[in-house]
Formats: C-alpha cells, sequence, structure tokens
C-alpha cells in the first residue's frame, strides 16, 4: 500500500498541475464586457447647470470634441456639468454609474466626469468608469483631479464659463494621456459590490466574474511555498529514515543478579518557594464597518473628489 | 636479573612503567596499577594453564584452516581445506590463497550458524520491500547472490565497573494564590555507587566491517557458545582478525560504562530536574574471550560507497543502512511539492474565486 502511494501521488500531482496550467492558460473566461460600439455620437456634454445658456457655440465645440476623443479613445465620454448639489459621495457615485448606463449600456467602454457647478461651499467633482476605462483610469483618478483642480476655483466660489470649458478640455486631455499609458500584463481591477474582474488577457480586454491568473498570482505564490516547504520536509525525512538505525543499548548485558549498588540515597537538602507575580493581558479592539454597495447594474469604477 | 613482562588485567596490553606516577600503566586503557595491586589482582583471577584437549584443537585448526588474501581490499578470509574461497565477501574480487594460519587465531568457542541462508534471503528481501527509493539493481538476484556465511571474529569482555554517582535532584511544585504564581523546590542529594557486572560486550576484531553494524544486531545469545570444531566452518567463511583486544578495549570500556550508567540512571526516581555533580564508571576487571560469531554479510557498492548489511546469523536481527536513490527521491519530492502547490491553488480558486 505505502509503496503504491509513491507512484499514486506523482500521478495525482500532474492532473492536479494540469488543471492549473488550464485554469491559468488554457481557459478562456467568459467576458461580459460589451466594448465600444464606434457609436460616437453618444459621447456628450450635458450642461444641467446651464452654464454655457448663453454661449452656445462653446458648448457645441466641447460636444464635438467629446466625439473626437470618443472615436480615438474608442470609448464612450460624458461630462455632466451638475447644477444643483443634492447628493452625498455614495448617492454621486450611484448617479454617475446609473446615468453612463442609461446612456450607453451597461458594461460597455466608457467613461463619465460630473463637475459639480452647484456653488457649495465643497463641491464634489466625480468620476465613473466602466469597461477598459475601469482598467484605464482607476489608479490615475487622483491624478486626473488634481490636474483639473488647476482650472477650477475652490469651493464657494462661482466657476465662470471659460473655466469650465479649460476643465472639460482638460479632462478630455487627460483621459487621453492615460489611455496611452496601458496597464501592466498583471494589472486587474474588481469590482467588490459587482464581483467582476476588468483586465486584458492575450490583448483583448476582459470583463468577467471568472478570476484573471494575475489575480492568482498571490495564491499561486503562497501554494508554491507550501508546496516547496512540504517538498523539503518530505525529501528530508525521508532521507533520515535511510540513515542508519541506532546501536543495540549495551544495557542488554548487564547482570543484575551480579550487580549491587552498595550506596543509594536520596537525601533531603532545603526547600525553598518562589512567587511571580501573574501578568494580567487585557487588549482592546474596536469594529471597523464598511459601507454598502451598488446592486444591479454594470461594473463600475471611479471615485469622487472635493475640490 | 629475569625480566619480568606484566599484562594489563583489563586489556592484555604489555604494561610500562610511569616514572611520574611511579606505577605500571598501560598505553591503551589507561589504568594504571602498583605492583602489589597486580600480583593480588593475578592471585585473585589466576592464569590457567591449557588443557590437552585445548592443545589438540588447536593443532587441528593450524593443520585444517587455509588463509586466503584478497589483494583488492586487503580481507583475510579463512575457511576449512575441504572448500576453496573463490571470492572475497566484502570486495567480491578473487582471492589467492596466502598459506596457513597459527594457532593463535584460533577461537575458543563459536555460536554455529542457525538462521538458514533461505531464511537470511527472506528477511533481507522483506526488509528491502518496504524501502522506496532503492536503486533498481540492489533488489537483484545477482545482489542477493552475494550474501554470505561468515564467522566474524569477535572480542568477548565481562566486566567488573565501579560506578560513583553524585547529584543534586529537584522536585518542583507549583500553585496559584491571587495574583501571584508560586513553586516549591525540594532539592536533594542523590548518591549511587557500587560494583555492577557486565557480561558478554562483544566488540568484533575485523576492522573492515564497520564496527557500529556488527554492535546493531547484537545481541548473541551465549547460551548456545560451542568449544570451537573446524566442523562448524564447512560451508561458510571465516574471518581472521586484525584489531587485537588492547584495540578494542576502548570501546569495550565505554559500552560498559554504558551499561553501568544505565542501571545507576534506572535506580534514580523521578526528579524535575538532575544537577550531576559527579559521574564515574571506573573498570576494575576484564576478562576476555575470542570467539567467533555468525553473520550474514553483504556488501553493495553504490556511487563509490560501500554499503554494508549484516544478518545475526543465531537471531536472524538485520542492521545496514539502505542505499537512498537520491535522483528517484528528488523526483518523487518534486512531484509531491507540484501537487500540493496545484492542490492548495485550486482549492483557494474554489474558495476565494
Amino acid at each position: 500500500m505505502k509503496k503504491k502511494l509513491f507512484v499514486i501521488i506523482p500521478v495525482i500531482s500532474l492532473i492536479l498541475a494540469g488543471l492549473v496550467v488550464y485554469n491559468l492558460v488554457l481557459k478562456k473566461p467568459k467576458n461580459i464586457g460589451k466594448g465600444f460600439d464606434g457609436d460616437s455620437s453618444k459621447s456628450c456634454v450635458i450642461d444641467d447647470a446651464g452654464i454655457f445658456d448663453d454661449d452656445e457655440d462653446t458648448l457645441d465645440k466641447l460636444n464635438e470634441l467629446a466625439e473626437d476623443y470618443s472615436e480615438k479613445l474608442e470609448m464612450n465620454i460624458i461630462v455632466y456639468l451638475n447644477g444643483i448639489y443634492k447628493y452625498n459621495e455614495k448617492s454621486t457615485e450611484d448617479f454617475c454609474a446609473d446615468y453612463y448606463d442609461a446612456n450607453c449600456g451597461k458594461d460597455t467602454d466608457g467613461i463619465l466626469y460630473l463637475m459639480d457647478l452647484s456653488g457649495v461651499s465643497s463641491p464634489l467633482d466625480c468620476i465613473s468608469t466602466s469597461g477598459k476605462a475601469v482598467l484605464l483610469y482607476q489608479k490615475n483618478l487622483d491624478a486626473i483631479f488634481s490636474s483639473l483642480d488647476n482650472y477650477l476655483p475652490s469651493g464657494g466660489e462661482e466657476v465662470q464659463p471659460d473655466e469650465a470649458e479649460r476643465a472639460v478640455i482638460e479632462f478630455f486631455r487627460q483621459i487621453e494621456k492615460y489611455e496611452k499609458k496601458k496597464p501592466g500584463l498583471f494589472s486587474t481591477y474588481h469590482d467588490k459590490v459587482t464581483d467582476k474582474y476588468f483586465y486584458y488577457k492575450g490583448g483583448e480586454f476582459i470583463v468577467s466574474k471568472d478570476r484573471p491568473a494575475s489575480a492568482n498570482l498571490l495564491v499561486l505564490l503562497i501554494s508554491a511555498a507550501i508546496g516547496t516547504v512540504a517538498a523539503i520536509i518530505t525529501y528530508f525525512s525521508i532521507k533520515k529514515a535511510y540513515k542508519f538505525k541506532n546501536s543495540t543499548n549495551p544495557g542488554v548485558y548487564v547482570s543484575h543478579e551480579e550487580s549491587r549498588l552498595t550506596e543509594q540515597s536520596d537525601t533531603f537538602i532545603r526547600s525553598y518557594v518562589t512567587k511571580r507575580k501573574i501578568e494580567s493581558n487585557s487588549s482592546g479592539g474596536g469594529m471597523r464597518s464598511g459601507g454598502g454597495g451598488r446592486s444591479g447594474g454594470g461594473g463600475h469604477g471611479g471615485g469622487c473628489h472635493r475640490r | 636479573m629475569e625480566a619480568i613482562e606484566y599484562k594489563c588485567p583489563n586489556c592484555d596490553a604489555d604494561l610500562k612503567f610511569d616514572p611520574e606516577s611511579q606505577k605500571l600503566s598501560c598505553e591503551f586503557c589507561l589504568s594504571s596499577f602498583t605492583e602489589d595491586e597486580l600480583k593480588k589482582i593475578n592471585e585473585a583471577y589466576g592464569e590457567t594453564t591449557p588443557t590437552e584437549a585445548e592443545i589438540q584443537t588447536q593443532n587441528e585448526f593450524e593443520e585444517h584452516t587455509n588463509l586466503y588474501h584478497c589483494a583488492s581490499c586487503g580481507a583475510q578470509i579463512m575457511c576449512d581445506d575441504q572448500q576453496t574461497a573463490l571470492f572475497c565477501y566484502y570486495c567480491h574480487n578473487p582471492v589467492i590463497l596466502s598459506g596457513k594460519l597459527t594457532g593463535d587465531y584460533k577461537p575458543s568457542k563459536l555460536i554455529p550458524f542457525k538462521f538458514t541462508k533461505d531464511r537470511a534471503l527472506e528477511t533481507f528481501r522483506n526488509w528491502v520491500q518496504k524501502k522506496t527509493f532503492l536503486p533498481d539493481d540492489f533488489k537483484s538476484e545477482q545482489q542477493l547472490d552475494k550474501l554470505t556465511g561468515l564467522y566474524v571474529p569477535f572480542w568477548i569482555a565481562d566486566c567488573n565497573v565501579k560506578a560513583d554517582f553524585t547529584a543534586v535532584g529537584k522536585n518542583n511544585r507549583s500553585w496559584t494564590s491571587g495574583n501571584y504564581r508560586y513553586t516549591e523546590t525540594k532539592e536533594y542529594n542523590v548518591v549511587r555507587r557500587g560494583n555492577i557486572t557486565v557480561n558478554g560486550i562483544p566488540a568484533d576484531g575485523e576492522s573492515k566491517i564497520e564496527d557500529l553494524l556488527m554492535e546493531s544486531i547484537e545481541p548473541f545469545n551465549y547460551d548456545e557458545l560451542q568449544p570451537f570444531s573446524m566442523t562448524y566452518l564447512t560451508g561458510f567463511f571465516a574471518d581472521k582478525y586484525d584489531v587485537d583486544k588492547a584495540q578494542v578495549f576502548p570501546r569495550i570500556k565505554s559500552r560498559a560504562s554504558q551499561a553501568g550508567k544505565k542501571v545507576v540512571r534506572d535506580s534514580i526516581g523521578s526528579y524535575s530536574s538532575l544537577a550531576v555533580s559527579s559521574e564515574q564508571y571506573n573498570i576494575l576487571k576484564t576478562d576476555w574471550e575470542y570467539m567467533m560469531l555468525p553473520v550474514w554479510f553483504m556488501t553493495y557498492n553504490y556511487n563509490n560507497k560501500i554499503y554494508e548489511f549484516a544478518i545475526n546469523g543465531q537471531t536472524g536481527k538485520l542492521a545496514g543502512t539502505p542505499p537512498l536513490d537520491k535522483a528517484k527521491l528528488r523526483m518523487f519530492c518534486t512531484a509531491l511539492g507540484i501537487g500540493i502547490t496545484a492542490a492548495i491553488y485550486l482549492l483557494g480558486g474554489l474558495l476565494f474565486g
């Protein structure tokens, strides 16, 4: 039986290793990403704040620019100029995601930028990404917001049309800039709310509920470490079993009839007591709670930023 | 003036006068005696003269024993004149007849082979069956054919050991009261003194065979000892000793001390700790006997290393270092490592995917 194990174990190992290789390399994930349908007319600047009411030409120009960038970057681009502050951070994010989904479709490639022009003391801008835009811009949101801050006044001050115009144009430039910086080979984004993974595999952009190989890299490394340690321990324990066993204890040659201990005493010398204070270990801790998620929509990335 | 030659009562080596201690010292076992002590010991354990029957056996031994020499490894094999040794039991190279033996090499006693070759082979096969990472040819019939019945020369020693042991034993008792942990320690003076008799410690007189290997197939049952007779050699080989009793005495001394230590330590109750202040085991007297003990012996040459295997020809007890096929083991461990890695990875994927 023991001998059979030494055959069975390598066979099972090979089968399991085959499964891992299949899972890592050969298995094609189910791509639920919709990509970009090539219709740039969905890309636009929504002037809900009415900042360009007196300057239709500028608004038209920005709309044209949105369409141009949409064609160039192959994604939907929506800029929403928000006039009334009525959302908190969470609901602003939800509003952006829902607005994008309603106009461009779930899991399509695209980005929505909400510029807060409500005039509140702490304006809340927001970017919502979908499809490949999640992977392209998620890590660069702070840099994009920071760049836009150079064109927009800080909280409480009224935004002028030319400032808004320059900020929108800067937004287009920023997303073009980061689109050129393709994400790394192992770059992955996981939307915990919808449990979707965004990543590239073989040059194709994937939105899937299947974990990418790169996301499993840490698991693979930990598994490999455990496997290596187990193999090393096995190697040395088997090697030890092939060492020479101990020789016979010479105690077997003692003649107990002829042997005699002439003096055999255990004399009490002294006793003493020591004491030690018991250290009490008290531990404190707190609880941290997380926020809820948005369900039922497409997978979105993004974030908000207060100016 | 007649020169008197004194022999060491422990190891039979020549004693020399040590001007520093003004005593007769043994350079092998480091014992030292005054002339009076030696006389008393010799009187107590007086010399015996060989009987007529013993002289006859000695003559028979000299006349009917052929000595063969292995030019390759230097082994010296003896067998009776009715058979011819062709190959060395150790290195399996051809041996050549080199002459007769003197009666000094005749053992006084011998334990005849009781465990047959078939049983020895069965024992060996069963042992091999439990090992997976052995070289393939190690289990071959050609290799098993090398199993040789060999009478190994042994020096058997009976020793009187004087034990002197003192230590401080401590017993601890702990309890908790309030915020404090109390420990009460009781100390005892532990003394053990006495004489321990150790009978029949064997030490092989063959330098080629590993001492530990021979110690591992012990013990032999000395109740089955027979006076030496050439008839027992028929069908077996015998080894000529090349290590005399003076040279094996350090091993005997060490093992006798170990035996004495076991008696002393077994007599001590359970203490939480034992701080030994002095522990001495001195050999007072050693009686020697030269005999031959039956061993089924085999060697295996693997990666330029000789692996020795021995089976007690009386009890069937086997000892040896199994050769390890490291390439096989490495392949197995690699496969195991990959398997564990894959299993954990897949399990992790199922749990967290």
